[in-house]
């Protein structure tokens, strides 16, 4: 809570030093007694510190304001692109984990090998390349040149439990690719040097010779021995990744189309919308706790040692 | 006692960058069935890359360069990776230096156990499982079905050591090669660990390879002793021998090294200067910069292996039996 009212008050003080929105707002044929009355509706004649505490108070019943250009609540406007960004965001994950621990895995169990090396230098590129140009690159390839995928939008969309998803649809699944893999490029770069520097320390540790030596399989001692043991950092990684691929979304989705959070958010500090901007970093600094609880509940499910303070001593 | 472990020549080298490191170079010996025999030396000298040797366990850069090891007859040098697996944890086991290190601190004892138990028998889940508490409880370890599902640090360094006594053991090996194992523990505890090992490997007529820096450890649990100097067994005997009269003035002065030998007050004897780096091309003994026997031929030409009723050494001036150790 605390992290939160921290944040609340930089992310207003801020916005609030970005610019005036009435300018962008109010059409410049509009006489001074219209523009004195939009100011007022607005809220905008009080100082900064009554507008922070009325949107406070206005916080903690879950009211974050209204948008000044849709003129309906931050928080349902938001809320409506959320779930466009979350599948982005997962989808990006599972892509991320997918291919990024396997990799990492042979990359560090043969770390001398072609494929090893191959792998690594791929990683390298992965990391290095900005995520823009990457997806210009990516349309320019696929839709513009092949033409075998879509380049923006989601598609079609079906509902499921009420909210509209992409990836139920062939269409929306060919959508959903190019932003995806985008989006992935990153974190997949990340999961395999992790992975592969988790491998190789574990690989030289004395219970791997001794599981050896107990007459273990190769696919024991790797799938269970040394796998669940580089699992705390890569959770750690992967849940932290999590909150940025939602909240960094923004690139991606702009360059796609896409339409989620991030293309709101653009589309809001372009006219200054205030409350939206706010309403959407208080969200995603929510997320971003949220995640962190979670990641710390994986710990203790992982990581034996991590259980024994509330297990009692032995 | 037929040989039941024979090596001859073996010789495991590490390729580094520097050059070939010979850690174990030329080592031959045999033990036979239900035999402990203590392999002494200091760090560095090759005993404990000897024991990795034996169970095909050598991490690279090293490798088995030369040499066979014959187990019952059966050549284990080049083996495939398939046949050694059999091998490992049935019919040769190893425990390790540091039982902080060697049980996964992520995985509950039970899944440890029961995973080496079903490497090499197939049986079902509950028997595996009463097989697990059964080796626990072989080791001492007290309400055994209950610490089945504890967790290796809930355990202390002693019982997580035996524990992974109790691992080697599951499968009754014809031999246990032991690296050090109490070297991380208490003196009481040292102690158990001794008296435990001693105790099932009698019983199990499982032959065991000690691995020590420590002779006092081996003097009262080895049948035969072997000091191992710079990659090389330099002395090898029946343990009361080695230990009344050293042969190789190497093992007279580890033997004069332990604070036991000396009347208190006395300055310690050491032997002087530091292992030689095992780097070069060998010329003459290795031990002959730190020998106070030494002499010039020493200097140039390498001992060959002397065999004097049960004793090996390599030495030219050999310490004669009847000289004070």
């Amino acid at each position: 809570m605390l992290v939160l009212l921290a944040m609340s008050v930089l992310v207003f003080v801020g916005v609030y030093l970005i610019g005036n929105p009435i300018d962008i707002l109010i059409s410049s044929q509009a006489d001074q007694a219209e523009r004195e009355r939009a100011i007022v509706a607005l809220g905008l004649d009080k100082s900064i510190w009554s507008q922070y505490g009325s949107f406070a108070v206005g916080a903690l019943t879950g009211d974050l304001g209204k948008s000044f250009a849709h003129g309906v609540p931050a928080l349902e406007l938001i809320m409506t692109r959320m779930p466009a960004t979350l599948e982005l965001a997962l989808s990006a994950m599972v892509i991320a984990v997918g291919l990024g621990i396997p990799l990492g895995l042979i990359a560090g169990l043969k770390p001398d090998g072609f494929i090893g090396k191959t792998i690594m230098a791929a990683s390298i590129l992965g990391f290095s390349l900005p995520t823009f140009w990457v997806g210009l690159m990516l349309i320019m390839l696929f839709a513009v040149f092949l033409g075998w995928l879509p380049s923006n939008g989601r598609g079609e969309t079906v509902d499921l439990f009420g909210v509209p998803v992409s990836f139920l649809t062939p269409d929306g699944l060919l959508h959903l690719i190019l932003p995806a893999v985008n989006l992935a490029l990153f974190k997949l770069s990340l999961l395999i040097r992790l992975t592969r520097a988790g491998v190789r320390e574990a690989m030289a540790m004395e219970y791997v010779k001794f599981a050896r030596a107990k007459g273990l399989s190769n696919a024991r001692i790797v799938g269970v021995h040394v796998l669940k043991n580089i699992m705390i950092p890569i959770v750690t990684v992967i849940g932290l990744e999590f909150g940025s691929v939602v909240a960094f979304a923004v690139v991606t989705e702009s360059v796609f189309a896409w339409p989620g959070m991030g293309k709101l958010l653009l589309d809001s500090i372009n006219v200054l919308d205030r409350p939206v901007i706010v309403a959407y970093l208080l969200i995603i600094v929510s997320l971003f706790v949220f995640i962190n609880l979670l990641v710390d509940l994986a710990y203790s499910a992982l990581d034996p040692r991590v259980r024994l303070a509330d297990a009692g001593a032995h | 006692m037929s040989a039941l472990l024979e090596v001859k020549g073996l010789k495991t080298y590490f390729a580094t960058k520097y050059g070939e490191v010979r850690a174990v170079d030329d080592v031959s010996f045999a033990v036979g069935e239900g035999e402990v025999l203590g392999m002494v030396g200091e760090s560095g000298s090759g005993k404990s890359v000897t024991g990795c040797s034996l169970m095909g366990l050598v991490d690279a850069p090293g490798r088995i360069v030369a040499g066979s090891v014959k187990l019952l007859g059966r050549e284990l040098v080049g083996l495939a990776e398939r046949d050694w697996r059999a091998l490992r944890g049935r019919d040769i086991a190893i425990i390790f230096q540091d039982p902080m290190l060697t049980l996964n601190p992520v995985l509950r004892i039970d899944t440890q156990i029961i995973e080496a138990i079903k490497a090499h028998a197939d049986v079902s889940k509950a028997r595996a499982r009463e097989w697990a508490a059964e080796a626990l409880a072989g080791v001492g370890i007290p309400s055994p079905e209950e610490r089945l599902t504890a967790y290796p640090h809930q355990f202390s360094g002693g019982m997580r050591q035996r524990v992974a006594i109790a691992i080697a053991l599951l499968h009754n090996p014809k031999l246990l090669i032991a690296d050090e194992p109490t070297t991380a523990l208490d003196v009481t505890i040292q102690g158990q660990i001794l008296a435990q090992v001693q105790t099932l490997a009698t019983k199990m007529k499982t032959a065991v390879i000690w691995v020590t820096h420590d002779l006092s450890v081996v003097s009262g649990l080895a049948h035969r002793i072997a000091v191992m100097y710079a990659g090389r067994i330099v002395e090898e005997g029946r343990t009361s021998d080695v230990l009344a009269h050293p042969a190789h003035p190497y093992t007279r002065g580890l033997l004069r090294s332990l604070p036991s030998q000396n009347k208190p007050g006395e300055t310690l004897t050491q032997i002087p200067g530091a292992p030689p780096r095992l780097l070069n091309e060998r010329v003459g003994c290795s031990f002959a910069a730190r020998c106070d026997r030494a002499q010039a031929l020493c200097a140039e030409v390498d001992p060959v292996k002397t065999i004097v009723a049960e004793r090996a050494f390599r030495c030219h001036f050999a310490l004669r039996p009847e000289s004070p150790a």
